[in-house]
């Protein structure tokens, strides 16, 4: 492997095209998201919110002192 | 910047090629309808039916939510990765799990598809044959081979799966108002008919005894239900990226799974459970006759069953197009075709009388390997990665994350203990507790947190010491320095 160039794809059983293709997306996804998404930044698509964590955990907690009052009342 | 290649949308939805932007098909209200068709079938019937008979109503709804919802919860951000790279659940997984172990993955995946596969469509075939002899009388071949009706169901939601998420999209949407609609209308008619006061003091038909001890009793009924429950709230977890690498925004993805398979599903687990309670019967199929006696009407019940038959057949819909997708990720030369057949077969297997009956066995057995899968992804998205990884390293199966000879070994050893750890706790076959403890803890929760400490200290003071992450952006370093060090 030439030792200046970047990892190529390794994957067993993709047909010539597929691999070609692949190819192109991940440069793709190296060129225009990866360094966003490593700064937290969205990808492809917008990334998860602080408020959707919030979210699920406030109605979350909800069930579960509904379980506990539930078994124990 | 666009691509010299041309792909279009389908090259997407039936192949492992990584879902762009404008691939992207599924709002959040579209997820949440996937995941409710995926949710209210057979499995949810018949886990909410065994909770009614074995915990009255008060303790049977609270165990089916709680249950359900809160490993949903906890597994939840697993939806994120495959939706911020567009890959296949077990493709995004590779980074954690390293490639060989993510065969063994597959494995397990391929268990909980066969097992989901055969109650679904089992439980249609039950639904049909009854429907069938109440409305043009028994003795035919129609009324009394199920497999005949069981084999329907999985023809029709093949195809289904087959024509692609594209244009399934609409009739699951469809499918799952509908669904939604008539559930809410079957649990008033519960309390309608039989009233509250009845359904809240009616005692669960089948629980279970300790001879002499009604605390000990009452605490192993306890325990069953819930492990069922929350077995089932936790086998979802390889189904995830199937779906979000569709999403549009990771947002959707992670309410759209967590909803649509937890709170909303949850309706038609708490109806199995109050009707199970009402009519002191497992078998959802009966509920429904025993509708149309109490009622004088077959209104009801002709309703009932098209529930069942359009929750079980969208089952069967939603649940062989991400094992077709995992199957041609990993088996690129397949085609579609193939792939999705390949993924039925096994089902005729499991076609025995006593597999339908088994439930709490077979989603304990099916939550426990979901379970140690879900743990060590989200201990590391949490405490390590925090799903950011390197797309190149991941399609290069020799040299990417391969850790020790493919296998990350702190996911392994984690694996290795949280399987222990929980057949010692509990033994969902025959129903014992080893180490003597599971009617005073569940084991499938208990289990979820020590396969999460145990890959979090391995990783942290062991592994990542040998095989440190890499550093990126990838992009901008050359192979030499994307190499790790490695044994």
């Amino acid at each position: 492997m030439d030792q200046s160039q970047p990892m190529p794809i390794y994957f067993k059983g993709m047909t010539e095209s597929q691999k070609k293709v692949t190819q192109e997306i991940i440069d793709e996804w190296e060129r225009d998201f990866e360094d966003s998404v490593v700064h937290g930044k969205g990808g492809y698509v917008e990334m998860i919110h602080i408020r959707d964590y919030v979210i699920a955990g406030l109605i979350n907690l909800a069930i579960i002192i509904y379980f506990v009052i539930a078994i124990n009342s | 910047m666009g691509l010299g290649l041309k792909i279009n949308k389908d090259d997407v939805f039936f192949s492992m090629i990584p879902a762009r932007k404008k691939d992207r098909i599924y709002s959040a209200l579209d997820i949440m309808g996937v995941q409710i068709c995926f949710g209210i079938a057979a499995w949810f019937f018949l886990t909410g039916s065994e909770t009614g008979m074995l915990l009255p109503a008060r303790e049977a709804i609270a165990c089916v939510i709680f249950g359900n919802c809160f490993p949903l919860f906890l597994m939840a951000i697993i939806a994120l990765a495959p939706a911020r790279y567009g890959l296949e659940q077990m493709l995004s997984s590779v980074p954690v799990c390293g490639p060989r172990m993510t065969l063994i993955n597959i494995i397990f995946f391929y268990v909980a598809v066969v097992g989901a596969l055969a109650l679904g469509s089992i439980m249609f075939g039950h639904a049909a044959i009854l429907f069938w002899a109440a409305i043009f009388g028994g003795g035919s071949f129609l009324t009394t081979n199920y497999f005949f009706w069981a084999v329907l169901c999985l023809v029709v939601g093949w195809f289904f799966a087959y024509i692609g998420p594209d244009n399934m999209k609409w009739v699951i949407n469809v499918a799952a108002l509908f669904m939604m609609f008539v559930l809410i209308g079957l649990v008033y008619y519960i309390f309608a008919y039989h009233g509250y006061h009845e359904i809240f003091t009616a005692q669960p038909a089948a629980p279970v005894v300790v001879p002499g001890d009604p605390v000990m009793s009452h605490r192993w009924s306890l325990a069953v239900a819930l492990e069922m429950n929350v077995g089932l709230g936790l086998s979802w977890t390889y189904f995830y990226g199937q779906w979000t690498r569709l999403a549009k925004s990771e947002s959707g993805a992670y309410h759209g799974c967590q909803w649509g398979w937890g709170l909303l599903s949850c309706i038609s687990g708490v109806f199995a459970a109050l009707a199970a309670l009402a009519i002191q019967q497992y078998d959802p199929t009966i509920w429904l006759i025993q509708i149309g006696k109490d009622t004088g009407s077959m209104f009801l019940p002709v309703i009932g069953l098209l529930l069942m038959a359009v929750a079980n057949i969208m089952a069967m819909t939603t649940c062989i197009y991400p094992a077709a997708i995992t199957a041609i990720t990993h088996y690129p030369r397949l085609n579609w075709f193939t792939a999705t057949i390949l993924c039925c077969i096994p089902v005729f297997f499991c076609f025995a009388p006593g597999f339908y009956n088994s439930i709490s066995a077979i989603y304990a057995i099916i939550g426990l390997v979901c379970n140690i899968y879900g743990a060590v992804l989200v201990t590391d998205y949490i405490f390590f990665t925090k799903g950011v990884f390197s797309m190149r390293r991941i399609f290069n199966m020799r040299e990417g994350y391969w850790y020790w000879h493919g296998i990350n070994p702190a996911a392994a050893i984690a694996y290795i203990i949280g399987l222990a750890f929980y057949l010692w706790t509990y033994n969902p076959i025959t129903m014992v507790s080893m180490n003597g403890w599971f009617p005073y803890i569940t084991a499938g929760i208990p289990t979820f947190v020590l396969c999460c400490a145990v890959y979090y200290v391995l990783m942290k003071f062991w592994v990542l010491k040998f095989w440190p992450l890499p550093i990126l952006p990838t992009s901008k370093q050359p192979a030499a320095q994307q190499m790790e060090v490695r044994l």
